[in-house]
Parts: structure tokens; C-alpha cells; sequence
């Protein structure tokens, strides 16, 4: 092993850095960029069209899709920078990270062609209408119908939680289009605008600090073509979205900018450098997943490793820098200590061991997929 | 050793229950934003029922332990704390909790002592929770002579409103996982639902106790109240777990005792002699 990066990737997450500092005053001028706790999963437009001008998502596509043709490690590698600079990246994440992917690998060319390079303009952002009210964990026992009628599929139901909604122009949606096969193998995913007649986007606050939404599908028509992947092979397509989105690098970084504005401020100590050996271990464990993802290697397990070091290390360094600071770490905004960014991320990083996959479901898939339990 | 609470105690935590049920939250502001959830009205009604100078006596200490689980399973202001035990909203270096609008605060001070002091003017901190933080300057000191028993019945009720706060996210979860069903069964059927659960109902269980030993006049807390916060917080955060996404959602109500439990244990852990 050489877990070095490499002189381009350097130069590549320089050049990262280079384009955060310039986009830091439409962040500051953003209130929810203040109060968001949740690192990275802010909401913001103006970011996501300032990171596809720059020519920022989509690094791992080619270029005639509007991609910079390097891998999904190295696009894991400029994440990580995004996220010590606190960029809004929701919109990013799931257009290019987490849906990308799976359209990239699953949908017919056309869509393809259509879909992925506004993406990577940051024109087109994508919302994941997977969770139901009773289809959380449970992910198989999704409810929302889709008929097949002539041309088109014919969509009711209902979804929640699904991340940017409301500021999403398509949505991708897992349904189900057999009720009479075995759970997993009767759902399919279709994608659509948002602005398709009979869908409705309801939004709410988090303790995050930002927004879920709740989406109602009232007869909505959606043309066949929209299809990605098999009909009823959709177990498969979601399946390997979310290997993706369990690589959270990005979250990473947002926890390594507060432990060195931390030591800046209270000095070095043991807490301190186990909370530094703990973040060691779990960006290696995102750039491993990544890599092998690249390679096209079984990543369930991996990814899944990933995502629970991700999580665990943000919970428990929020806690850890709230008791250094005393105090002053539970206050909010730009004046208090580390910009309220302790106190943010103590309510924001609740969400994350349980968004993407809860703890108990991260650990099912290590033991099973990883270690082979049953 | 006795270990159920004595039949005056739990007509006293009873009454203040009633009280409790009563109440209403203040609506919640925008996260990040300054906020005081104090709430005078609900003081009142306390002090009716005895919910005062519960320094004074050290005979007084259970019902301060009693009311204040009631007070910790609804998330009630921390004031009603501060002032029937301290006499006025607690500072420590130069915060003060709940101290907008008020005429003095009861400022910390090192070995254990206390001062009464007016506030001047204050500039607002906005915090993780609803707690009312000001930033305020110390100006001049009344040291108070009764500071040890002052401390002594806020050590004890600060105990046991972190008990109550466990307690109220262990209900919550046993009630939603018990109705809350994934994979054709109720979540309470799965064994790493019970797990975490488990591991909550130890922490509320042992805060409980410890609560209960601060009630004898001349137990020391130190040691009680540097562990409580965090065994509160862990209860709190398996609440958050187990809700899955609805108690993500702020209308979900349940992180207010999230919030609440490391804000307790943060201000604790100032108070001490750290
Ligand atoms: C911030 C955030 C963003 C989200 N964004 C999206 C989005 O964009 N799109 C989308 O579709 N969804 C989204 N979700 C939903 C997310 O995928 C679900 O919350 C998650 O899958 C868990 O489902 P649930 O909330 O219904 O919890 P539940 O499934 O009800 O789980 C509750 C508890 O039970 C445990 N549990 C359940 N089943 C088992 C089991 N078999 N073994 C052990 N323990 C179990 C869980 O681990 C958890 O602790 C988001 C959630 C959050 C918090």
C-alpha cells in the first residue's frame, strides 16, 4: 500500500481550495449557511451553479458529459476539501455523488445523454424519493404504485424525507410496479421534473437547520423511457446509489476544519489527537471505498464502513469540542467560539447515523456482506 | 436503604406533574437564532405549590429532588431551577441563563461561593437551546452566606432533572418503537432496538438513584454531577436513534430534551470546581 496522494491530486484539491475561498461571500451572505449543523448538506443554488461553471461536479464522467474523465477517488479527494470549507453541497451530492451514479451506470443512453451534462453544469439538480412513512429501514416494503399505461407509467403515492425537494427540478423515485413478486423484486426507479402535474413538494425544519420535504404523487405520468435500469430490477439501482452516498468525505472535512480551529484555540491534547487518529482512519476508510467502487468491486460492505466511521467521528467530535470549549461552545452564529460550528454540528449530527442507512443497518451490512455472517 | 419514594414525595411530584400537564411550550424559533423560553406564569404556579426557596432547609431536599424529575420529564425552563435554589437566574463567567429582564443574577463564584449581583446591560448569545444566554459584566458582589446550601439543593435538583429528561426520552422511545412498525414487525421486536433501549433505561435508572442519594443533607455532588450530564446525554441522543427520521423533524418535539441535556451538562460542568 501507498497511501500517499499523488502530485496531480494535490494540485487538484489545491485548486479546490482556491475555489472555495472565492465563493465564500455568497456563503456569508446565505442565513441558513449559519444555522446549518449538518456539514455539507446545506441547501444553496448559487453554490451549486458557482460549482458547475467551475466545472466541479461530475469529475469522474467524461468529457464529452461534461465530466473532467478522473475517478471517483479523486472527485472523493476534492469532497473532502468542500467540506473543511463548509460548501452547501446537497444539491451536488445528490445529483452528481449518489443519483450520478447510478444513472451513469443504470439508464439508457439517452437519458444519459440528456440528464448528466446540465447536471454537471449545476443546471439540474436531483431529489431521492426513496422513504415512505412506513418504508424507512424497511426500503423494500415501499408502497408508492407505478401502473404501467400504454407509453407511460402512472405514479401514486407518497415520500418523505426526501433531501431538496423544494429546490430540485427532477426527482428520482423508487416505486413499485409489480405488487405481486416478492418485495425487492417487484420496484423499479423512474425518474421525472418536478414539475410534472400531480406532484407536490412539502418542506419542514430539521434540527439540522435546513429542510426535508415530504413529496405527494397524485397521478402523475411519467413516459416509459424514464426508466433506469431493468423493470422490477430496481433493488439493484438503489442498491448501488446508496453505496455511493455512504462515502460522506465530505462531512469528513467539515469535522478536520473545527478540530484545527479547536487547536488553534485551546492547544494540543490527548482527547484532542485520538479525536485527530479517529478522523485518520475514517477518511482512509472513504478514499478505500471509493477506490473501490472505481475498480468495480462489491462496495456494500466497504462503503458501509465508510459512512459509520463518517458518522460515529462527527457525533462524537461535536460532543468532545462542545465539553473543550465549556461554555462557549454551545453558542450559535459568526460571534461565538469556532462560528457556532461546535454547537451546529452537536444538533446537525443526529441526522447522520441515521440519513444514508442507520448505525444498526451499517453494521448489518458490515457483518453480513463484510465478514459473511448470517 | 429504601428504594421507593415516600408517599408525601411522590403526592408532592404528583401535584407538579398536574401543573406540568398543563403547560405549553413556547413555540420554537428558528434554530441558531437567539431564544429565552422562560416562562414567569408557570413560575407562579409552581410556587403555589411550594416551588420556592427549596434551599432553605435541608429538609426540603426530596421534594427539590421530586419536583425536579417532574420538571425534567417536560423539558421545563431552566429558571424554575435556578431561582428556587439559587434566588435568581445562574451567571457563570459572565453568562447568565434566563436573565433577560431580570433585576439580578446569582453569579458563581470560585470555592463554591455565590454572589447576587445586578445585571447591567447584556448583549445576547444565541445558543443551542432555548436557555435565554446574556453576556453580561460581574459588577460588584454580595456574597451570599448560605451558598453551600444554595449549591447543595441545585447540585441535587440539577441531578434530577437530567433524570427526568432521560426518563421522558426513554418513554418516548418504548411508546414509538412499540407502535412503529418495520419489516412486518413492531422496531420493540428487534434485538438491536432493544439493545439500544437498554443501554437508555440503564442510564435513566442510575440517574434516578443518584438523584434520590443528593436528597440526604450531606451527600457531596460533586462527583454525581460531572457523570450525570453525560449519561443524560447519552439517553437522549438513543431517543434520537431510535426515532429513526421523525425525531430529526424539529415538529417532532423530541429534541428539545436532545438539546436541553447537553446544554445541563455543559452549565454543570462549569459550576464545578474544575
Ligand atoms: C437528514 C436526513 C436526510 C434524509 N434524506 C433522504 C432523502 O433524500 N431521500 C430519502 O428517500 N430518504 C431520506 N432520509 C430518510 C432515511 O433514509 C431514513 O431516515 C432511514 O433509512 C431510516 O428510516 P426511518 O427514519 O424510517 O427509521 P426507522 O426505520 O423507523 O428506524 C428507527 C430505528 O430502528 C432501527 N431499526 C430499524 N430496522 C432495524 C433492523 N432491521 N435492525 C436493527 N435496527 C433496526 C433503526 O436503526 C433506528 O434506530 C433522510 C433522513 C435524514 C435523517
Amino acid at each position: 500500500m501507498d497511501l500517499r496522494l499523488t502530485d496531480e491530486q494535490q494540485a487538484l484539491r489545491a485548486e479546490a481550495a482556491a475555489f472555495c475561498a472565492g465563493v465564500r461571500p455568497l456563503l456569508e451572505a446565505d442565513p441558513e449557511w449559519r444555522r446549518q449543523g449538518m456539514l455539507s448538506d446545506g441547501d444553496s443554488s448559487a453554490v451549486n451553479r458557482a460549482l458547475g461553471d467551475a466545472g466541479w461536479i461530475g469529475m469522474s464522467w467524461p468529457p464529452e458529459l461534461g465530466g473532467r474523465g478522473l475517478s471517483r477517488l479523486d472527485a472523493t479527494l476534492v469532497e473532502e476539501v468542500f467540506g473543511y470549507h463548509w460548501l452547501p453541497l446537497s444539491s451536488y451530492l445528490l445529483s452528481y455523488k449518489t443519483i450520478g451514479a447510478a444513472l451513469e451506470r443504470f439508464a439508457a443512453p439517452a437519458l444519459v445523454e440528456q440528464l448528466l451534462p446540465p447536471i454537471t453544469r449545476g443546471e439540474l439538480v436531483f431529489c431521492q424519493g426513496f422513504s415512505e412513512r412506513g418504508a424507512g429501514t424497511d426500503l423494500g416494503s415501499l408502497t408508492t404504485r407505478a401502473v404501467r399505461q400504454g407509453d407511460s407509467f402512472v405514479v401514486d403515492g407518497h415520500k418523505i424525507w426526501t433531501s431538496g425537494a423544494h429546490l430540485a427540478d427532477w426527482i428520482y423515485l423508487a416505486v413499485r410496479t409489480d405488487p405481486d413478486l416478492p418485495k425487492h423484486r417487484g420496484i423499479s426507479v423512474l425518474v421525472a421534473p418536478i414539475d410534472t402535474p400531480g406532484i407536490e413538494v412539502r418542506s419542514f425544519a430539521t434540527l439540522g437547520g435546513g429542510t426535508l420535504c415530504e413529496v405527494f404523487l397524485d397521478a402523475v405520468e411519467i413516459p416509459a423511457e424514464n426508466l433506469v435500469g431493468e423493470l422490477n430490477g430496481g433493488w439493484a439501482v438503489l442498491m448501488h446509489t446508496l453505496d455511493f452516498e455512504r462515502i460522506t468525505a465530505e462531512k469528513l472535512g467539515g469535522v478536520a476544519w473545527l478540530l484545527d480551529r479547536l487547536e488553534e484555540r485551546v492547544g494540543s491534547s490527548a482527547q484532542l489527537a485520538r479525536l485527530r487518529g479517529e478522523l485518520t482512519a475514517a477518511r482512509l476508510l472513504s478514499f478505500r471505498a471509493a477506490d473501490t467502487l472505481d475498480r468495480g468491486l462489491p462496495g456494500s460492505a466497504t462503503s458501509a464502513m465508510a459512512k459509520l466511521s463518517g458518522a460515529r467521528l462527527m457525533q462524537r467530535a461535536a460532543d468532545a469540542v462542545v465539553d473543550l470549549l465549556g461554555l462557549g461552545g454551545l453558542g450559535e452564529g459568526a460571534d461565538a467560539a469556532l462560528e457556532g460550528r461546535a454547537a451546529g454540528l452537536y444538533r446537525g449530527s443526529v441526522g447522520s447515523t441515521i440519513a444514508g442507512g442507520t448505525t444498526e443497518v451499517q453494521q448489518l451490512v458490515i457483518a453480513r456482506r463484510g465478514l459473511g455472517l448470517r | 436503604m429504601r428504594f421507593d419514594i415516600a408517599p408525601e414525595l411522590e403526592l408532592f411530584a404528583e401535584s407538579v406533574r398536574g401543573v406540568l400537564a398543563e403547560w405549553e411550550p413556547l413555540p420554537e424559533t428558528v434554530l441558531g437564532e437567539w431564544a429565552d423560553s422562560r416562562d414567569d406564569a408557570l413560575a407562579a404556579r409552581l410556587a403555589a405549590l411550594g416551588w420556592a426557596e427549596l434551599w432553605a432547609d435541608a429538609e426540603l431536599l426530596g421534594p427539590a429532588v421530586a419536583g425536579a424529575v417532574e420538571l425534567g420529564r417536560a423539558v421545563a425552563p431552566l429558571h424554575l431551577l435556578d431561582e428556587a435554589t439559587l434566588g435568581a437566574p445562574l451567571a457563570i463567567g459572565g453568562r447568565v441563563r434566563h436573565g433577560e429582564g431580570q433585576s439580578k443574577a446569582a453569579f458563581a463564584l470560585p470555592a463554591g461561593g455565590l454572589a447576587h449581583c445586578p445585571i447591567g446591560e447584556a448583549k445576547h448569545e444565541p445558543s443551542l437551546d432555548s436557555v435565554g444566554t446574556i453576556l453580561v459584566e460581574q459588577r460588584h458582589e454580595q456574597r451570599l452566606e448560605d451558598a453551600e446550601e444554595r449549591w447543595r439543593a441545585w447540585n441535587a435538583a440539577t441531578v434530577a432533572y437530567l433524570a427526568g429528561l432521560a426518563d421522558s426520552a426513554v418513554a418516548r422511545s418504548v411508546e414509538h418503537v412499540g407502535s412503529r412498525e418495520q419489516f412486518g414487525a413492531p422496531l420493540a421486536a428487534l434485538p438491536a432496538v432493544q439493545a439500544l433501549l437498554a443501554d437508555a433505561a440503564l442510564a435513566r435508572d442510575g440517574l434516578l438513584l443518584a438523584a434520590w442519594s443528593l436528597a440526604a443533607p450531606d451527600a457531596d455532588a460533586t462527583d454525581v454531577l460531572a457523570w450525570a450530564g453525560g449519561a443524560c446525554r447519552e439517553a437522549t441522543m438513543i431517543a434520537q436513534q431510535a426515532h429513526g427520521a421523525i425525531g430529526f423533524a424539529m415538529e417532532s418535539g423530541l429534541h428539545r430534551a436532545f438539546r436541553r441535556a447537553k446544554t445541563v451538562q455543559v452549565w454543570a460542568d462549569a459550576s464545578g470546581p474544575w
